[in-house]
């Protein structure tokens, strides 16, 4: 620990003196988004070598692991004792997947990776070595700090230690697939919400809806009676829900010239949007992916319209608004107590002057 | 990002580390101010009335604020918060006053401002699966305006019947069922209120997912000490169609805690997973004969709850379990209204202690779940050595802990030595690897665990979180953040061995 | 929690038993949920909670406010706090201690007390009253709506108090103060009811009201006396074993009786007597249930098989019955017995707001309370709704929409129309 923490004030050190930025890496696996892409004013503090897990104690429910650590070896660690990570983080590093603050589509079912955090160990812009949260389930001593720093992208300072929260792993798991429209999708998402059916996955894409069960055998069995469908080969329905964990593949990484990829969080229950292509629909329509001419800015208010948020996928940023007002204030204060020299780098707000 | 907040910021944490006190107010002068903007129907100042909001669901500690203000919608709120800011006086929020922690108590010299009034559940919508409500709304209100649709709101403290969800946001309140359903955080999508200075904010989203940082989890938990939270929109999940709750007695603990490791190792989440020790099985059943086996040494109850299917699977390997763990009685409620009665004794746990005892005092650590039975002997042993009695409850599935230690606040330096008992179960947690509080909070009561558990550094960002809210400190001051002169003190105390009362030490 | 009395109160009978009370309350607040008043209004001044504490602080200080009386009137001792309350706090007794200290103490305006005393001697005055309901149903129809609810519209009807051959028990029965005057037809369905069953019930010369109207008041002097005389009333014949004990329709005056004994506590002569009469008193409910087997035999025969029920009935249980005395689940057995089809309203441990003279002192409370109940009861789509004491039944009929009858009332009529019938087919 000792060895990072000194790196990591050599780096800021250094960042000072030259008038320079810092920006956290880990395994680098995001690195083909624009705003994980290194500017020349930057020093680049690496997390790849910290690697290992630090505790692991499957009847606690738990795992505490170093940042720089795969998360596929993590998982790997797990499924030996039947857990897994029913966020599906998306691969790379334990630290970077905590600072994106993405999950998979597990979500739809045990919530996202924020809220399965519960623990970190900051490293500070001021050089502080920082640990917040726990080992436990339940903690409410002080703020919630661990999950602020969730989704920061290395604005906050870098993680070094995380411990996430696991599952134990579904005994029975099956991938149904519907040939259906955007609307239809949604209106059957509406339809399966307030049921209590053992779903954990829901993706559409290009006329195909997914929908993932997982539970017990006979639960499954049943639910699978109940939603009804075409049952997907095990294999092909593990290639695919990868796929979309990885954001890997046609809509992600393919992107036509000329036009622009968005992410928008809309609330449930939202109708189709009616803007753009929409590529894909993801945690039961929460999340969609839009194809809009690039330089189309209307995507911002288009969101804000339905309740919901933007967020500009390729092309030149900013590819997220800061928050307006009073939070946005909110936003920039706390920014300065954990990097009061402002020396941060990263994220999809770009650079505040 | 202006120099001037971080020249502020600076002098803020010198101030606090130095452990000035931040704010003056004239009382008198105050007070008239309060009274001549207010409706008199909306302020609450003379002796008597403003005693009864002296202190929350912890009496042992009490203040008298200068006033209590009781607005009827969140415009009257706001200017509440806006009077308060122009004459820079602290305001303490209030829900239903049913907190363990002391979070709600007056602050002398400032406002208690209630969110009682703020109690209609706005909107219930079966098909996006949410309900809106009011900060004053009771816990089990949603559910029940919920329940049409065949839908719930996860989260149950054993105080659901009274406990306004506001109160639960500010103390980020867990429940019975925290280890399968998790606890407030994860059930918030959005909430609406205002900043200390009345200036309206919105944090989360009903998108499920924010924008920049996460401020939601932030407030979520916050103790009031962020923002005044007057309306939040909650998640519903449906209700599972089949529910099994089973009642077990041990003849030891320690086989008890056993038989839980091995029901999740077995890889089910039960719903709920309580135990409790043979005192507070006695001092229910005194209250309410809910038919606890009394000669047991720990009872434990266990839901699990889903689709049918789901839980004829489960159900037979959970008693399996508890057979093969030494459960010398298993019993299964045979209906829903046994059911209740299963749960109503152990809801009604703490309060019962009243009927044992005078006074009770309530500690809630958590420990990792392997770590029970050192903490039991070492709790067994503080027993001896306080002399004072300790009934012991326990969230079995996520290693919360609730000893209700007994004592009668009439004798001279009961509540003293009770705290004092407390104070070294907390320390024993985190030195168990676990923490001081698992869902009450901290407050006023464990502000002095909060320096053994955070380095000096830590609590420092703490006060800078705050202070990006809050830049005076004027909500809620007091709780939470101990400043370091205080802490110092009290390692200088732990060193002797705390053998010192901490009354005369300044609770702020 | 901690309570520390003030001097000024040393040696005082009530004393120990407040401070017990005080600290048994371990101040969570589960209570303030199942308050009426709290609901209504938000404060903690208006809770349970919130009064325990002003009396805690009565107690301690020694010093009694206006503010704290506005309070402690707006209680309309539903008892509803104390079900809920997981400590057992009996917090009935702890508002009357502050009820008969601040009367005693004296912080009333002249005009308050004069309206208070008034209303007490009124109500309990059973030939006033009667003069007063009689000028007043003369006149209802030009009296402001407010005060015209409150005038019972119907002139009593001529009845004849059934003789029992061979009674196999015989009681007393309470006459009360305004139940005969505003609604004989109760005590006369109790007669027939408990006639059928060859229970004997009379009136005893010489009592009267049971004195909690007084109490509640906080005129404790007046209801000691009140105890006092219907003791003195009732003792001989209970004592030679010729009545059984005391038995009341109206249940609010049956859970006071139940508590003579506290009541008269330190009254050389009649305390212990008061003490055992106390325990022997029940509400009619109770008395009617002992014989249900053979009152249901009356439904039975109307309803073959017993399936079919004919009429909707909502039963609202006052506060008195199911807070106080406990009963829970007895009447609406009762009337299913006689072929009634009894519905179940939302809410239904929410006071309806009468709570003796609260509806006329604290109207603006009580007509809330009272049209909210109007609101639910008249949503369980029942015909007629039931209860079991003269207050509710006068509240519920001004602010309800549907008609409000004794529970008694209905069962009497099933019960005579089958006697009749079983008469007829004899002929």
């Amino acid at each position: 620990m000792e060895e990072v923490v000194s790196r990591w004030r050599e780096s800021l050190a250094e960042a000072r003196a030259r008038g320079k930025m810092v920006r956290v890496v880990g395994k680098d696996s995001k690195g083909w988004l624009p705003w994980c892409r290194r500017g020349a004013d930057e020093v680049v503090f690496s997390m790849q070598d910290w690697q290992g897990v630090v505790r692991y104690e499957p009847s606690e429910l738990f795992v505490t692991v170093r940042a720089g650590t795969d998360v596929a070896e993590v998982e790997e660690m797990l499924a030996e004792r039947g857990q897994w990570l029913g966020f599906e983080p998306p691969p790379g590093s334990v630290g970077g997947a905590t600072a994106s603050g993405w999950s998979g589509p597990g979500a739809w079912r045990y919530g996202s990776l924020r809220g399965a955090v519960l623990g970190v160990r900051l490293l500070d812009g001021a050089g502080r070595l920082l640990r917040f949260g726990g080992e436990v389930i339940k903690n409410v001593a002080g703020f919630d700090v661990a999950r602020l720093v969730v989704g920061s992208w290395g604005r906050l300072g870098a993680i070094v230690e995380v411990t996430w929260r696991v599952w134990p792993k579904p005994a029975a798991v099956r991938t149904l697939c519907f040939e259906m429209g955007e609307g239809e999708a949604l209106a059957f998402a509406d339809r399966l919400r307030p049921r209590a059916l053992p779903l954990s996955a829901f993706f559409w894409s290009n006329g195909r809806l997914w929908l993932r069960l997982a539970g017990g055998e006979r639960a499954v069995a049943h639910g699978r009676e109940e939603v009804g469908g075409e049952e997907v080969e095990e294999e092909m329905a593990a290639a695919l829900w990868r796929q979309v964990r990885a954001l890997d593949g046609e809509p992600w990484r393919a992107v036509p010239e000329g036009m622009a990829l968005w992410r928008l969080a809309v609330p449930p229950g939202t109708p189709p949007l009616g803007m753009g292509k929409i590529l894909a629909c993801e945690r039961g329509g929460t999340v969609r992916w839009v194809l809009v001419p690039a330089g189309e800015e209307g995507v911002w208010k288009r969101a804000e319209e339905v309740g919901g948020w933007a967020w500009r996928w390729t092309g030149e940023g900013p590819w997220q608004q800061r928050r307006q007002g009073a939070v946005g204030e909110i936003e920039e204060r706390l920014q300065a107590v954990f990097d009061p020299e402002g020396r941060l780098s990263g994220g999809p707000w770009g650079r505040e002057e | 990002m202006g120099r001037d907040w971080e020249a502020m910021l600076s002098a803020r944490v010198r101030a606090w580390e130095e452990g000035e006190r931040l704010f003056r107010v004239e009382r008198e002068e105050t007070l008239a101010q309060l009274r001549a903007t207010l409706p008199r129907e909306v302020l609450r100042w003379q002796p008597e009335e403003v005693a009864v909001y002296e202190c929350d669901g912890l009496p042992a500690l009490r203040e008298r604020p200068l006033a209590v203000a009781l607005p009827r919608d969140t415009a009257e709120v706001q200017e509440v918060l806006r009077v308060c800011a122009r004459l820079g006086v602290p305001v303490v929020a209030r829900g239903a006053g049913t907190g363990l922690s002391g979070g709600a108590l007056p602050c002398r010299d400032g406002v208690v401002l209630s969110l009682a009034r703020l109690n209609r559940v706005l909107e219930v919508d079966p098909v996006r699966c949410w309900a809106r409500v009011e900060a004053g709304v009771r816990n089990l209100a949603i559910s029940e305006a919920a329940a049409t649709f065949g839908l719930f709101y996860a989260p149950d403290p054993s105080s659901q019947v009274a406990c306004t969800i506001g109160g639960n946001v500010a103390e980020n309140a867990g429940g019975v069922h925290c280890l399968k359903y998790g606890v407030t955080v994860h059930h918030v999508l959005e909430v609406r209120g205002f900043t200390v200075d009345g200036e309206e904010v919105v944090l989360g989203s009903t998108a499920e997912e924010e924008p920049g940082f996460g401020l939601l989890p932030l407030v979520v938990g916050s103790e009031g000490m962020l923002a005044v939270v007057t309306e939040v929109t909650v998640r519903l999940l449906p209700t599972p169609p089949a529910v099994e709750c089973v009642l077990a007695a041990f003849d030891s603990v320690r086989a008890a805690g056993e038989a839980v490791a091995a029901i999740i190792a077995a890889g089910i989440v039960p719903a709920g997973l309580e135990m409790m020790d043979r005192g507070s099985v006695a001092a229910v059943e005194t209250f309410m004969p809910v038919g606890y086996p009394k000669d047991a040494a720990a009872v434990l109850l266990c839901e699990v709850d889903g689709r049918p299917e789901e839980v004829e699977e489960e159900l037979p390997q959970v008693l399996d379990l508890l057979h093969t763990h030494g459960a010398r009685e298993v019993r299964v409620a045979r209906n829903a209204q046994e059911r209740a009665q299963f749960w109503a004794g152990r809801k009604a746990a703490f309060p019962a202690a009243g009927r044992v005892s005078p006074d009770y005092y309530c500690v809630d650590g958590t420990i990792p779940r392997r770590a029970l039975g050192e903490m039991l002997e070492a709790i067994a042993e503080m027993e001896q050595r306080y002399g004072l009695r300790c009934l012991n409850v326990f969230h079995a599935g996520d290693g919360n802990l609730h000893p209700l230690i007994l004592f009668d606040g009439s004798r001279e330096g009961e509540w003293e030595r009770a705290e004092a008992f407390g104070a070294e179960i907390l320390e024993r947690s985190v030195a168990l690897g676990g923490t001081i509080t698992g869902e009450h909070g901290v407050g006023a009561e464990k502000i002095n665990q909060m320096c053994v558990q955070f380095s000096r550094e830590e609590r420092a960002v703490f006060f800078g979180v705050r202070a990006a809210f809050d830049r005076d400190g004027r909500l809620n001051p007091g709780k939470m953040i101990p400043s370091l002169p205080r802490c110092v003190e009290y390692g200088r105390m732990r060193v002797r061995g705390g053998a010192l009362p901490f009354a005369n030490l300044p609770r702020f | 929690m901690e309570v520390r009395a003030a001097s000024l109160f040393a040696g005082r009978n009530w004393l120990k038993g407040v401070e017990e009370e005080l600290r048994r309350c371990v101040h969570c607040g589960f209570c303030t949920a199942s308050c009426p008043t709290y609901r209504l209004l938000g404060d903690e001044l208006d809770g349970p909670r919130g009064r325990i504490y002003l009396v805690k602080e009565l107690v301690e200080r020694g010093v009694v406010t206006r503010s704290m009386v506005r309070h402690f009137d707006r209680c309309l001792t539903c008892r509803a706090c104390e079900r809920s309350c997981p400590s057992g706090v009996q917090y009935h007794r702890v508002v009357a201690v502050g009820r008969a200290v601040s009367e005693e103490m004296g912080v009333r305006p002249f005009f308050e007390r004069w309206r208070r005393g008034g209303l007490a001697w009124w109500v309990t005055h059973r030939a006033l009253l009667r003069w007063a309901v009689g000028v007043g149903r003369t006149v209802r129809p030009f009296l402001p709506k407010g005060l015209a609810r409150l005038v019972p519209p119907r002139a009593p009807r001529e009845w004849q108090w059934p003789s029992v051959s061979e009674p196999r028990e015989r009681w007393w029965l309470l006459e009360g103060c305004v139940q005969p005057v505003v609604r004989p037809e109760v005590d006369q369905a109790a007669a027939t009811v408990l006639g059928v069953v060859g229970v004997e019930v009379a009136y005893a010369r010489g009592s009267g009201c049971c004195g909690a109207v007084d109490f509640h008041l906080g005129r404790v002097e007046v209801a000691r006396a009140r105890a006092r005389a219907n003791v003195r009333a009732w003792w001989p014949a209970f004592a030679a074993g010729e009545r059984k004990g005391v038995v009341a329709t109206a249940s609010g005056c049956a859970a006071f009786l139940r508590e003579y004994g506290e009541l008269l506590e330190g009254d050389e002569v009649w305390g212990e007597a008061a003490a055992v009469l106390g325990r022997e008193t029940l509400d009619v409910s109770e008395l009617v249930a002992r014989f249900a087997g053979e009152l249901r035999r009356h439904g039975r025969e109307e309803h073959p098989n017993g399936r079919e029920r004919r009429g909707k009935v909502v039963f609202q249980a006052p506060c008195s019955l199911q807070h106080g005395l406990g009963i829970v689940g007895v009447v609406e057995g009762l009337l299913e017995g006689v072929g009634w089809q009894v519905v179940k309203a939302d809410d239904d441990r929410w006071c309806c707001g009468s709570a003796g003279t609260y509806s006329v002192l604290e109207r603006g409370l009580a007509a809330r309370l009272g049209r909210e109940k109007g609101e639910t009861l008249a949503a369980t789509g029942a015909e007629v709704v039931a209860t079991a004491n003269i207050g509710c039944l006068l509240h519920l009929s001004a602010y309800g929409r549907l008609p409000v009858r004794h529970w008694l009332e209905l069962v009497a009529e099933r019960v005579a129309r089958e006697e009749e019938r079983v008469a007829r087919r004899r002929r």
